[in-house]
């Protein structure tokens, strides 16, 4: 009877330490799944931190069609987008976007686990091209111990050639874990020998230390666009609040890894005012998304 | 070895099949075979019990023991729905409160921990049909993991006293 209830204990002990892991490999469909033709241009590419919510999942459903709606208008090729949710009501939010937007995705669990606690959430590729050599990798820990950190990449088969794309979301906990984090990002990046973009919601000011070290090796895409747009990324606390609600920092990027003779054509951030609803006003998340339109060269 | 230690010692290896599998669906969790998988390899350690309950165990308990037979392939056909599907949930609540019933005086440990099983699976059921918000909600995945002790502990035991005698005689006198 007392191994039983140990047997038991050891039960709880294992639900504790499952309740937030990262998955064990990435999931999702990386090719074959996206039929849609794109229009014509250079290539396009959304980032977005989608605020999952937990543990009230606010505003989930509608967010999640302002969302599509933003993917859709922008005609966005790639999307890179971090606290991607599982929840019970509305199950993979990563797959529901991808059919919505008939686009391949990928998804890995950061934090959460939805068979342990019923939610997860993760970081997210969406491409309207074909997907291959996938990786992912486990950033340096953070102070907190049920929070984890990755990092996401794949290969995408462009009309011009292959493209890294890679997403992330860091802790930003201080500035020795920032730093420990970029450097193990960076190392993840590598240097495939053809351009990368990396997204992300970086969780630190442009002027830390380890920003400014990362920024004199990849390209910040907003910094680097005519006009420049490096207004702030973060955080509005209500997401119904009517426009003008002031946002505090810029801690969200995208970055050009191997820039050569890539061209920016435009970039700026997007959502950053709320969407008119039937009821009043919603913000897509507490974030503002970025949004890039990149000549490649090739 | 005789037929029945090699019956008993293949649902005791499915059931470490099915703690495995159930292990890999916890850790990874986006890929519902996994919980097929586990489902499916539940279902010869729970036929066992059922035989088992059903040579020796009163008619209520027999019955709810051997409603393992169903709960393993519906569990499997669910799939991922299966953690939050409220009738399933109930109906393996009321499996393992049979088969703890029946397993009380002959197997106390087996016992002890399935009514620890039937609990969190109730739980879950609740949790479920109220729609208990989050992160109270969070309590009903403990089911799984006790899942995972629990099918260690029945191949474990399977293997350790295969009292073939009580799975292949029928002597209802044991039980109450």
């Amino acid at each position: 009877m007392a191994a039983a209830l140990l047997t038991g204990a050891v039960a709880i002990a294992l639900w504790v330490l499952a309740a937030s892991r990262p998955s064990l490999w990435p999931s999702g469909c990386e090719r074959g799944c996206a039929n849609a033709e794109r229009s014509p241009g250079p290539l396009r590419v959304l980032q977005l931190n989608m605020l999952h919510g937990f543990p009230r999942f606010a505003h989930l459903d509608a967010r999640i069609d302002l969302i599509v709606d933003e993917i859709r208008r922008r005609e966005a090729d790639v999307v890179l987008l971090e606290e991607v949710p599982w929840t019970v009501d509305t199950g993979s939010v990563v797959s529901e976007l991808a059919r919505r937007t008939d686009m391949e995705h990928l998804f890995r669990r950061a934090n959460g686990n939805r068979r342990a606690i019923l939610f997860e959430e993760g970081d997210a590729i969406l491409s309207r091209f074909p997907m291959r050599d996938v990786a992912t990798t486990e950033l340096p820990r953070g102070n907190h111990f049920f929070q984890h950190r990755i990092a996401l990449a794949a290969t995408l088969d462009t009309p011009w050639g292959p493209i890294r794309a890679v997403v992330t979301h860091l802790s930003g906990d201080s500035a020795r874990v920032s730093a420990a984090q970029i450097e193990a990002l960076r190392a993840f990046a590598g240097s495939p020998g053809y351009s990368g973009i990396v997204g992300g919601d970086f969780n630190a000011r442009e002027d830390s230390p380890a920003l400014v070290a990362l920024a004199q090796q990849w390209t910040d895409v907003l910094r680097a666009a005519n006009p420049p747009d490096t207004g702030a990324t973060c955080c509005v606390d209500n997401l119904t609040a009517p426009p003008n609600a002031e946002l505090q920092e810029r801690i969200d990027y995208l970055w050009i890894t191997d820039a050569g003779s890539s061209r920016i054509v435009e970039a700026s951030r997007i959502l950053v005012q709320p969407r008119r609803v039937d009821d009043g006003w919603l913000r897509a998340s507490d974030h503002a998304g970025l949004f890039a339109v990149i000549d490649l060269g090739r | 070895m005789t037929p029945s230690h090699a019956v008993t010692g293949l649902a005791a290896v499915c059931a470490l099949g099915a703690a495995a599998a159930s292990t890999i669906d916890l850790l990874q969790g986006v890929d519902p075979r996994w919980t097929v998988a586990a489902n499916l390899f539940l279902a010869p350690p729970a036929a066992l019990l059922a035989a088992w309950a059903w040579r020796t165990a009163t008619y209520p308990y027999a019955v709810l023991a051997a409603l393992g037979v169903v709960v393993a392939p519906l569990g499997a056909v669910l799939g991922d729905r299966a953690g939050s599907t409220s009738w399933w949930l109930a109906v393996e609540a009321a499996w393992w409160t049979g088969v703890a019933a029946v397993a009380w005086r002959s197997r106390p440990g087996l016992a002890a921990l399935t009514a620890m099983a039937a609990v969190s699976a109730l739980l879950a059921a609740a949790f479920t049909v109220l729609e208990v918000p989050e992160p109270a909600a969070s309590a009903a995945g403990l089911r799984i993991p006790m899942t995972i002790v629990w099918a260690t502990w029945v191949a474990v035991d399977l293997v350790l006293r295969p009292t073939p005698a009580e799975l292949f005689t029928l002597d209802r006198s044991r039980q109450a």
